[in-house]
C-alpha cells in the first residue's frame, strides 16, 4: 500500500456524488416528519403578490406580544473591497449561534458559513486569509471568555492545532484561534493563514478584516450605524452563475407536491413562476399560489441598494447590503400553519444563505420577521415559515443575499 | 486517517460542542435541533451509504433508515462522543445489511453517477474505481479509508477473520492500481 494511494484514496471520498434534491426532500419529510409540518389542519387562503422584479419570502415571526421584533443582533463582517464573506444571517442564539466567513480569496462553492470552509482552506495560497467566526449569546450566568473589545486584535490570536491535527498538514496553515465576549455575545475566531508563519502584511491585512467585525446589538447601535456608514452601499459586480428553475411547493403531511411552471415573461433578463395547487386535508380545503419571478440564467446580478420605505427602515443600516428583491402581498394564516415556499435569489457559487426580512403592518403594530433559507444546488426549498394568527395584513418584503464579492 | 483529522477539527471549529448542544436539544424534544442535525449530517449519511451500496436509489433508501435509526437512538448516543463517526457507523450497518441482502451491484451505474466536481483531480476515477469493486473488496476499501474502521473493526462487521479482511484488503488495493494504471498509482 503506497502512502500516496492511500492518501489519493481518503481525498477521493471528495469526489462521491451528493444525494439529489428529490431524495434530499423524501428524506427530509420522512425523518423529520410531522415535526417539520403544520400541526393543524385549519382553512387557509393565502395569496402572494410580488409587486416587482424579485422574489418572494415570507418570515417566521420573532415577534413577542407587544412591540417590533426586529433583529435582536447584527453580527457579522462588514464586507471589503478584495474579501469574501459568507454568512448564516441568523440571530446569534444559544442555540443557534451565528456564523461568519470572511476571506481573501473565493470561497469555495462548497463550503457553507456554519462549518470549517475546508475547501477553501485546502486550496489557500501563501497570502491567504481565511477567517470564521461564531457568535453566540450569552444567557446570565453562564461561562463567558475574557470580555473584549471590539476591534479584537489579531496579536491577541494564539497559535492553535485542534486536537493534533491540522487543516493541511502537507502544507500547514497558520492556525489561530481568539475568543472573547463582547456585547453580551461569546465570539469565537479562528483565523488561518496560508503559511505557517504568516508575514506581517497578512496579520495586518487580517487585522483590517477584523476591525470590521460587527457584534451590535440593539443596545449597541452606535458602532453599528458607524460601521454602515463606511460600508459600500450596494454591490459593484456580482456574477449570477448559472440558475436552473425548480420550484416546489410543499404542505401537509398529505398534501401533493407541486411542480413550478416556468413561463418566459417579457422582461428579457427574467423568468417568471407560477405555482398554484389546491389540496384538501382533513376536511379542510387548502389554497396556495405564489409567484415567483427569477433571475435569468447566467445572468450578471445588477447593483441593487435597498430601497428605502418606512417599514423596511426600522431594520436599519445592514451590514449585507444587497437587495435583490422586494414585494408586497397579504395573507391570512391560521395558527400554526407553515409554509414552505421556494426562494432564490442571488445565487453565488451554487449554494448560499440568503436572508430575508420581512415586515408585517397588521394596522395594529409593526411586527419584524426574519429567517435565513440555505440554496442548495437545485434551488429546491427552502425555507420553512412559521406564521402566526393574523388578519388579513400586508407584507413588505426584502430579499438580501449574504454573499457578496467586489 | 486524514479524514479523521479533517472530521476531527471540523467538529470543533463548527462549534466547540456545537453538535454536542444540537444533540442535546434533539433529546429533548427540540425539533429544530433534529432539523439542523439533518441539515448537517444527511448528505454525510447519504455518501456513506452510496460508498457501501454504489447506487443511487439503494443509498437514498439506506441512508434515510440510518438516519431515523441514529434520531431514534440519539438517547443511547454517549455525550461527549463526536457525533459524525457515531451516525457514520449507524448508516454503515444499515447499508452493509442491504449489501447482504442482495449481493449485487451493477457497476456501471456507480461508475456513471460519479460525476467530476472538479474536473482537474483524478479522485472521481478514484471513487468510480472503488465503486466499481466487487461488494466485498469495495466494502473493506470504504470501512478502512472512509469510515476509518480499524482492520479488526472491519473483520468484526463483516463477520470475517482479520486475516480474511486484511487479504481482502489487499486484493481490493491490486485491483484498483491495476484499475488506473500501474503508472499512475504507483
Amino acid at each position: 500500500m503506497s502512502p500516496d494511494l492511500e492518501r489519493r484514496l481518503q481525498d477521493a471520498w471528495e469526489a462521491l456524488p451528493l444525494p439529489s434534491a428529490s431524495a434530499t426532500s423524501r428524506a427530509r419529510d420522512a425523518v423529520l416528519g410531522r415535526r417539520r409540518r403544520f400541526r393543524r389542519a385549519l382553512p387557509f387562503a393565502l395569496a402572494l403578490a410580488l409587486a416587482s422584479a424579485g422574489g418572494l419570502a415570507a418570515g417566521r415571526s420573532l415577534a413577542p406580544a407587544a412591540g417590533p421584533a426586529l433583529p435582536s443582533a447584527a453580527v457579522g463582517f462588514v464586507p471589503a473591497a478584495g474579501w469574501t464573506v459568507l454568512q448564516t444571517g441568523n440571530d446569534a442564539t444559544p442555540q443557534h449561534p451565528a456564523r461568519a466567513l470572511a476571506a481573501n480569496v473565493p470561497i469555495h462553492p462548497d463550503d457553507e458559513p456554519h462549518r470549517l470552509p475546508l475547501r477553501t482552506l485546502q486550496s489557500l495560497p501563501r497570502d491567504g486569509i481565511v477567517i470564521v467566526a461564531r457568535f453566540t449569546a450569552l444567557p446570565d450566568g453562564s461561562p463567558a471568555p475574557a470580555a473584549g473589545q471590539l476591534p479584537l486584535r489579531v496579536a491577541d490570536a494564539r497559535p492553535e492545532i485542534q486536537f493534533s491535527a491540522e487543516v493541511r498538514p502537507q502544507r500547514p496553515l497558520g492556525q489561530f484561534q481568539l475568543h472573547r465576549t463582547v456585547g453580551g455575545y461569546r465570539v469565537d475566531l479562528h483565523l488561518y493563514f496560508g503559511s505557517r508563519q504568516p508575514s506581517a502584511g497578512a496579520r495586518a491585512e487580517a487585522q483590517r478584516q477584523l476591525d470590521r467585525l460587527l457584534v451590535a446589538g440593539p443596545a449597541a447601535g452606535v458602532r453599528e450605524r458607524r460601521l454602515a456608514a463606511v460600508a459600500p452601499p450596494a454591490v459593484q459586480s456580482a456574477v449570477c452563475p448559472r440558475y436552473a428553475p425548480n420550484v416546489k411547493l410543499t404542505f401537509g403531511p398529505t398534501g401533493p407536491v407541486y411542480p413550478g411552471q416556468e413561463r418566459p415573461t417579457a422582461r428579457s433578463r427574467f423568468a417568471s413562476v407560477h405555482t398554484d395547487g389546491v389540496t384538501r386535508r382533513g376536511g379542510h380545503l387548502a389554497y396556495l399560489r405564489a409567484t415567483a419571478v427569477t433571475r435569468e440564467i447566467d445572468a450578471v446580478c445588477t447593483p441593487v441598494r435597498l430601497r428605502p420605505n418606512p417599514s423596511a427602515a426600522r431594520l436599519g443600516p445592514r451590514y449585507v447590503h444587497r437587495l435583490t428583491s422586494d414585494g408586497v402581498g397579504w395573507f391570512v394564516a391560521p395558527d400554526g400553519f407553515r409554509l414552505i415556499h421556494p426562494n432564490y435569489n442571488c445565487v453565488v457559487g451554487g449554494r448560499i444563505v440568503v436572508h430575508s426580512s420581512a415586515l408585517r403592518d397588521d394596522r395594529r403594530r409593526v411586527v419584524g420577521n426574519r429567517f435565513s433559507v440555505r440554496l442548495e444546488r437545485t434551488n429546491e426549498l427552502l425555507a420553512v415559515a412559521e406564521l402566526r394568527p393574523a388578519g388579513p395584513t400586508w407584507f413588505r418584503v426584502s430579499n438580501r443575499c449574504t454573499q457578496t464579492r467586489y | 486517517m486524514l479524514h479523521g483529522e479533517r472530521d476531527g477539527a471540523l467538529a470543533v471549529v463548527t462549534a466547540d460542542g456545537d453538535d454536542a448542544l444540537l444533540v442535546e436539544q434533539a433529546r429533548r424534544g427540540s425539533a429544530d435541533a433534529l432539523a439542523e442535525l439533518f441539515e448537517r449530517y444527511w448528505p454525510v449519511a447519504w455518501r456513506t451509504a452510496y460508498a457501501l451500496l454504489a447506487s443511487r436509489a439503494a443509498a437514498d433508501d439506506a441512508a434515510q433508515e440510518g438516519l431515523q435509526r441514529a434520531f431514534a437512538a440519539l438517547g443511547r448516543f454517549e455525550r461527549g462522543r463526536p457525533f459524525e463517526p457515531w451516525l457514520k457507523r449507524i448508516v454503515a450497518n444499515r447499508a452493509l445489511d442491504e449489501l447482504r441482502r442482495e449481493g449485487r451491484r451493477p457497476a456501471a451505474e456507480a461508475r456513471a453517477a460519479i460525476l467530476p466536481r472538479e474536473p482537474s483531480a483524478d479522485a472521481p476515477a478514484l471513487a468510480a474505481a472503488v465503486a466499481a469493486l466487487p461488494d466485498e473488496k469495495r466494502a473493506v476499501v470504504v470501512l478502512r479509508y472512509w469510515l476509518d474502521f480499524s482492520l479488526e473493526e472491519i473483520a468484526a462487521e463483516l463477520g470475517v477473520p482479520v486475516g480474511t479482511a486484511s487479504s481482502r484488503l489487499s486484493r481490493a488495493l491490486e485491483e484498483l492500481r491495476r484499475a488506473l494504471g500501474n503508472s499512475d498509482v504507483a
